[in-house]
This record gives structure tokens, C-alpha cells and sequence, in this order.
């Protein structure tokens, strides 16, 4: 079973052997000298597209949200921290005891 | 004449002299393209943007390495380049897939490709390790394309990817070890083929 198996991938493996170089297709030389002659003849623009503002825009609108969010909870848990530390933590009254006068 | 001389025809806009060029170089890029995109027809586009990049950058063509070696790098970056650009095509098609409930499949899956240069009897087994190579990581698949898709030599192979012969060896080594494992996964389909 595994000599079958590693047979099979040596096989597979030894599959490119006696390979051809693949042909460019008839006409490649037209369809870039067409292409090379429609770009020098374009005005550059500075055209971006309407999907990738989209994509901008929403990623700009969950950045904002998250930004938020995220203040907010460090406001929130900033205030009860405070409010532990004026009443009921045991170390606010001991420290009363080391008062100097 | 000279390839070198064609260049500098070419970068002062030679039409003659890019045909030349294109001649001398079409199959070299067709077929190493092929063998990043898998499919003859995107490989066509991109073997167009090679040529378009090659008339461009003539200009910027400083002679350090061999003109071979510089149009391959122009075809290995342009592939490489395409199958990022369909990779992230792929994740974007993944998300719509999510809310589109109409198809449900996923878009832009790895067809079955055959090579056309491909002996006939080896036909589907090469079909699988193409679909293999595909798994390979960037600079893996680069050094087994260039040597076993494009017959080049280690010593050519190391040129075109700035690395030393060594480097290029013990990257064939990781790649077919990789390939053996993700041949594991085709081994059920082995019956199909008899």
C-alpha cells in the first residue's frame, strides 16, 4: 500500500519529463503593439474606482466606530477604577494610619 | 544582432527591433508564465504586460545581468503579481459568496489545467502536480518552474533569482518535498486515472 502510494508520487513527480516549451499564441505581437499604441495615444488620468472608494470609505466609517468604541470602554472602566479606589479599597483607610501631623 | 544592441534600439523606440526581441523571447515568457497562472488564456495577458513592461523599462535596462535574465524577472514578477491580484480577487469573492445566498460557490476556483507541452501519456498526472505546484510558497515555485517547467539550468535558475546555486538547490529540495506531501491529499484519485 505505501510502496503503491510513493510509486504513484514518484510517478506524478517524474510527470514534467520530456516537456515542450508551451507556443505563444498567433497574434500576441499585434495585441501588444495595439495595447502599446492605445496607451501612448490616452491622457493619463487619475481615475480611481468607484468599487475601491467604496471600500475606503467603509473601512474608514469601521475604523471611526472602532475607535470610539474602544475610547469609551477605557473611559467607562477608567471611572470604576476611580470610584474603587475612593471607597472601598482596604488600602485607601490603612494608609489614614500613616498620616504625619 | 546582438540583444544587447536590440535594447538600445528598442529605448529609442525601434519597432523592428522589438519584434526581434519579441521573437527571440515569446515562448521563454508564454511558457514561464503558463506555468505560474495555469491557464492559457490569463497567461496571455500576462505575457502581453511583459512585453508592454519590456518596451517601457528598455530605457532602465543597465546591462548588470543578461537581457534573459532581466525579461525573466519582468515574467516571474508579472505572474507573481497576476496571482496575488486573483488570490485577493478569490478572498473578495469568498465574502460576497457570503451574502450572495443565489450561487453559494465559491468563485475563481483552480481549474484542471493541462500543459500543452505535456507528453500524452503524462497528461493527468501532470495535471495534478500543476494543481500541487499551485500549494508550493512564492520563491519555491519560482525554482521549480524555472528548472523543471522551463528547463533551466541550477546555474540559471540562481541568476534570474539573485541567489547562489546552493540557495536554489536546497529551495528544489523544500519544493519537492512539499509537493510529495501535498500529493497525499491527490493520492485517492489515483483510480480515476487508470
Amino acid at each position: 500500500m505505501n510502496n503503491d502510494k510513493e510509486q504513484w508520487k514518484d510517478e506524478v513527480m517524474n510527470s514534467l519529463d520530456g516537456i515542450h516549451r508551451a507556443e505563444a499564441p498567433d497574434f500576441m505581437f499585434t495585441r501588444i503593439v495595439g495595447r502599446l499604441e492605445s496607451a501612448m495615444n490616452e491622457p493619463v488620468s487619475s481615475y480611481i474606482p468607484v468599487k475601491r472608494a467604496w471600500v475606503a470609505i467603509a473601512c474608514f466609517i469601521l475604523l471611526c466606530v472602532c475607535d470610539i468604541g474602544f475610547l469609551k470602554a477605557i473611559n467607562h472602566s477608567g471611572l470604576n477604577n476611580t470610584h474603587e479606589a475612593r471607597g472601598s479599597s482596604p488600602y485607601a483607610i490603612e494608609n489614614t494610619n500613616f498620616n504625619l501631623y | 544582432m546582438k540583444i544587447s544592441n536590440l535594447i538600445s534600439l528598442i529605448a529609442k523606440g525601434n519597432e523592428k527591433a522589438f519584434a526581434t526581441l519579441y521573437d527571440t523571447y515569446k515562448n521563454r515568457v508564454f511558457n514561464t508564465v503558463l506555468g505560474y497562472v495555469q491557464n492559457r488564456e490569463e497567461a496571455e495577458e500576462v505575457a502581453q504586460d511583459v512585453f508592454i513592461e519590456v518596451f517601457r523599462s528598455c530605457t532602465n535596462f543597465k546591462g548588470e545581468s543578461s537581457e534573459s535574465t532581466w525579461i525573466y524577472r519582468i515574467a516571474i514578477n508579472k505572474s507573481l503579481d497576476h496571482l496575488r491580484h486573483k488570490r485577493r480577487k478569490k478572498r473578495f469573492a469568498f465574502l460576497q459568496s457570503l451574502f450572495n445566498a443565489d450561487t453559494g460557490a465559491l468563485q475563481h476556483d483552480v481549474p484542471h489545467f493541462e500543459h500543452p507541452g505535456i507528453l500524452l501519456e503524462n497528461k493527468d498526472k501532470a495535471a495534478i502536480l500543476f494543481k500541487a505546484i499551485d500549494t508550493l510558497p512564492e520563491s519555491q515555485k519560482t525554482a521549480y518552474i524555472l528548472s523543471f517547467v522551463e528547463d533551466l539550468s541550477g546555474k540559471e535558475v540562481a541568476e534570474v533569482m539573485n541567489l547562489s546555486p546552493k540557495a536554489v538547490e536546497s529551495l528544489l529540495q523544500r519544493a519537492k518535498a512539499g509537493l510529495r506531501n501535498e500529493l497525499e491529499k491527490y493520492y485517492p484519485e489515483r483510480r480515476k486515472l487508470k
